[in-house]
């Protein structure tokens, strides 16, 4: 029972998976400044390591103002609700082992329900702040779930049809057994699929519409500060580990490769740290070589090229499964 | 078009009603008008000898008259200058042939105290809010006064 | 359901406060009322009270990025009062340093309108190519961003060998980086899908709304001062003017891509054929002007640029009139913003249009306080705002 506890709360739980995002937030910042000839985080510690949480913790100790038009209870409720939110799907992954500390049949399904479940507080969140910029903001999410989320989910099931499995489990162990991953195929279009509309969950460039700094100022979480905004943040930086994690679980075998007796957890969480890393910068090189687009632009994109495509791939996955 | 020919043009079609014409210098008329036609000068300086481009209106304090220039032309530069008195400080607008007269006559308006009939949107746009109404910092009259040097720890 | 959304007084986009009310109807956009009430800093009025030689720092304080073609255009239009010309060395002097100064003023503009369209990668690339324009004004002028290069009569300082094959490797490097740039713009479809067609402005529309500079060649009007008004040797020194039919938002970034290369090679060709001889008049620290008046006209990088001041034969203008290129493109924005039939603009297309005039307000805006309990609006002045603060600050 203790060790349960101790896995839940250190590792590879709460603890783990908080530290690891933030050090996903500084690789995707480390790199995308480079990629922009810029040096990036430099000062917290050595090449900057330690500036995400540096900048939590600034940002947590700032003065907490809730606007008096704002709705005091979706204003408080929503920036806490959305880290549970994702911290709780990334108990499913499997990082030290090939199964998560919550291992059930059929949790990638539950893994896309809270991923649109998040959307779905954001869209609150936004509209909870009483402000014409954060609602439009929040509409802009909404309306841009509806072009990514059916893509998104049913590159995710092609995954699940390859392996004849819809837990991640099963996802791992038929990767295992079959001995090549699932990118290996047809199911390479289901990864490119995949990269795009989770960058469009995760709202950065070019999907990062909802936000539009330029646009909408800051959009649905114009309102927010202190540490209402940390708790945003570190929700994004959840789900930057979320969404890399279940990229390279789905399709590049997630924890599984060459094993050693006894070190069996330890290198089952390398690998996993390897290649979800390798999806995240796939992901910062993404939002480095775009523009923003518009939401008109993304919907039309969505609903004309990725469904159609997704669509097949689902098709093909079955005729080959 | 040279600039002999527009004042020549000019002074056909309107005869003794333009009160000077002269050139200044290379690509720059000058040509001083009575303000009853000011409107219509412009009108065919834009329509008819195809300058239609506005470059801009300025106002001048001149003493106990105000001068209003329109300046129009891509490459010679046509000053259309006309006096009207001080204390009938009154113009046509030029916004329904040349919307670009706009903003440039309510910056008029606002410094100068001109008033432009049939302006569509005479607010105050350029002044700040607590200036005080009926002064026109750009008359002579008005004096600015000299900002005072900041002190530590002074009232106000 | 319309509501309306302001973008201003404050705005990631504006770098000078500018309000725009718009009223959508979605992410539509169905009308719209733009308030520039900007601080009058009244650099006309002060410049009546000024001598010539002092008016010329005034007027290069006018705007920070565009303090080249401000101070050129101050010295040529009292050059012009008084009857003297500049000579010919100093001309050149004055072209390779206006360009220069349009080069380094482009580039910022380029780089400014990808950040406002979320290209932020190409933002830090063209700024990055910016530093060293400034490096080489900062090297012949002696400073970045306000050169005080142009004094009445001529230049301040003369150019040295060093200068002249340092500027020469700069506008190689910069020729190669614009050519990239220019490919990498043309073939990156996020980009012109956010371009193409957007802010359409019809030459007409654009001739009658007054429309200037960039702006204007993009709407396909061939209009430069440099071309119509050779103010500064520019009959001699060969360039094209870059216009493009597009009327859109492409249209003004290919324009002012081009309008880089041509700088860069008038810079070039300035280098070579500088004239010798002296490169400034000796004028005295203080003068009388003859009566008379005088307008000059500048191709500022933003648009034409023009001061018309009167003497009245005093130490001092009479009067002295400046006209600025973005008052002048500000009534366009209005229209262009305006979605009618089946020219839609969406609220991501605000930054974009309004970014495409180069926007250059030394302004302060009204603040509208809205109090969301008692449903009440009202415009406040700066003082009562500051009173405002005031008594919130002891009450908290």
């Amino acid at each position: 029972m203790i060790w349960k506890i101790l896995e839940v709360l250190i590792f590879p739980g709460a603890l783990f998976i908080l530290a690891m995002s933030l050090f996903y937030e500084w690789v995707d910042r480390k790199l995308y400044a480079r990629l922009q000839n810029r040096v990036g985080p430099h000062l917290a510690g050595p090449f900057g390591i330690f500036q995400p949480i540096a900048d939590l913790i600034k940002l947590l100790s700032k003065e907490d103002i809730v606007p008096a038009a704002a709705d005091k209870f979706l204003f408080t409720f929503t920036p806490i609700i959305a880290p549970t939110l994702i911290l709780f799907g990334c108990m499913f992954l499997p990082i030290a082992g090939p199964s998560g500390i919550i291992s059930i049949n059929g949790d990638l399904i539950i893994l896309i329900a809270l991923m649109s479940l998040f959307t779905v507080i954001i869209y609150l969140a936004g509209e909870g702040s009483n402000n014409r910029l954060a609602s439009i903001g929040a509409t802009r999410a909404a309306l841009q779930l509806v072009g990514y989320e059916i893509p998104l989910t049913l590159a995710l099931l092609c995954g699940a049809i390859s392996a004849r499995s819809l837990s991640l489990r099963g996802i791992v162990e038929a990767q295992t057994s079959y001995g090549s991953w699932i990118i290996a195929g047809p199911q390479i279009i289901g990864f490119a699929i995949f990269i795009v509309t989770a960058q469009a969950e995760m709202e950065r460039t070019p999907f990062d519409i909802p936000e539009a700094e330029q646009e909408i100022v800051a959009g649905w979480s114009v309102e927010y500060g202190g540490r209402r905004l940390a708790l945003f943040r570190l929700s994004r930086d959840l789900e930057l580990f979320l969404l890399s994690g279940l990229g390279a679980t789905v399709f590049l075998g997630g924890p599984s490769g060459p094993l050693i007796q006894g070190l069996e957890p330890f290198l089952h969480t390398i690998y996993f740290i390897a290649k979800s890393v390798v999806v995240l910068v796939i992901f910062t090189i993404f939002r480095a070589i775009f523009a923003r687009l518009r939401i008109d632009q993304v919907l039309s994109f969505s609903w004309r090229y990725l469904m159609p495509l997704a669509i097949l791939l689902v098709i093909i996955t079955g005729v080959v499964a | 078009m040279n600039e002999g020919d527009v004042i020549a043009k000019i002074r056909e079609k309107f005869g003794d009603k333009v009160l000077e014409a002269y050139t200044p210098g290379t690509r720059r008329v000058s040509i001083r008008v009575q303000p009853e036609i000011y409107k219509e000068v412009v009108g065919y300086v834009a329509n008819d000898l195809g300058a239609s481009f506005l470059s801009c209106v300025s106002g001048i304090d001149r003493g106990d008259s105000l001068e209003v220039i329109a300046n129009l032309g891509y490459s010679t530069c046509i000053l259309i200058k006309t006096l009207i008195p001080k204390n009938n400080p009154e113009i046509d607008s030029l916004t329904d042939i040349l919307p670009a007269a706009d903003l440039y006559e309510r910056e008029v308006h606002e410094l100068l105290g001109i008033i432009f009939k049939n302006h569509p949107n005479p607010g105050r746009t350029f002044l700040p809010e607590d200036w005080p109404e009926g002064v026109y910092p750009l008359r002579k009259e008005y004096v600015p006064e000299h900002p005072k040097p900041l002190r530590r720890g002074g009232k106000d | 359901m319309s509501f309306e959304i302001p973008i201003g007084p404050q705005h990631p986009i504006h770098v000078e406060p500018l309000m725009l009310k718009l009223k959508v109807e979605g992410e539509l956009i169905v009308d719209v009322d733009i308030d520039v009430s900007y601080i009058h800093r009244g650099i006309e009025k002060a410049l009546e009270l000024r001598s010539y030689p002092q008016g010329l720092f005034l007027a290069e304080r006018i705007c920070g990025i565009c303090n080249c073609a401000h101070s050129l255009c101050y010295c040529l239009n009292i050059e012009q009062l008084l009857g003297k010309e500049a000579p010919p060395r100093a001309k050149y002097l004055r072209v390779i340093v206006e360009e220069l100064s349009r080069v380094h003023s482009h580039l910022l503009w380029l780089g400014h309108y990808f950040h406002t369209l979320g290209f932020e990668t190409l933002f830090m690339y063209f700024w990055r190519d910016r530093e060293r324009v400034m490096d080489m004004l900062e090297l012949m002028t002696g400073n970045r961003v306000t050169t005080s290069y142009n004094v009445i009569g001529g230049v301040r300082r003369d150019i040295t060998p060093e200068i002249d094959s340092k500027l020469r490797r700069m506008i190689e490097h910069l020729r190669e980086r614009m050519k990239y740039y220019e490919a990498a713009i043309r073939s990156e479809p996020s980009l012109l899908g956010r371009l193409q067609g957007v802010g359409l402005l019809k030459p007409e529309d654009a001739i009658r709304l007054g429309t200037v500079g960039p702006h204007l060649r993009a709407s396909g009007v061939k209009h430069d001062v440099r071309l119509d008004d050779p103010y500064s040797g520019h009959e001699e020194i060969p360039f094209n003017v870059i216009t493009y039919d597009t009327c859109d938002c492409y249209g003004r970034v290919m324009v002012r891509i081009g309008e880089v290369f041509e700088s860069l090679d008038m810079i070039a060709y300035a280098l070579d054929h500088l004239p010798s001889g002296e490169y400034r008049l000796k004028m005295p620290p203080f003068f009388k002007a003859p009566v008379g008046e005088s307008l000059s006209r500048v191709e500022a990088p933003r648009g034409e640029l023009i001061h018309y001041s009167i003497s009245d034969g005093g130490t001092n203008p009479f009067r002295y009139r400046v006209r600025t290129p973005t008052l002048a493109n500000l009534a366009s924005v209005a229209a262009m913003l305006k979605s009618r039939g089946d020219y839609e603009v969406y609220i991501a297309d605000v930054p974009a249009i309004l970014g495409g005039i180069d926007p250059c307000i030394c302004c302060t805006a009204r603040v509208i306080i809205t109090d969301e309990g008692k449903k009440t609006r009202r415009i406040t002045t700066l003082t009562e705002l500051e009173r405002y603060a005031r008594e919130r600050g002891v009450r908290m």
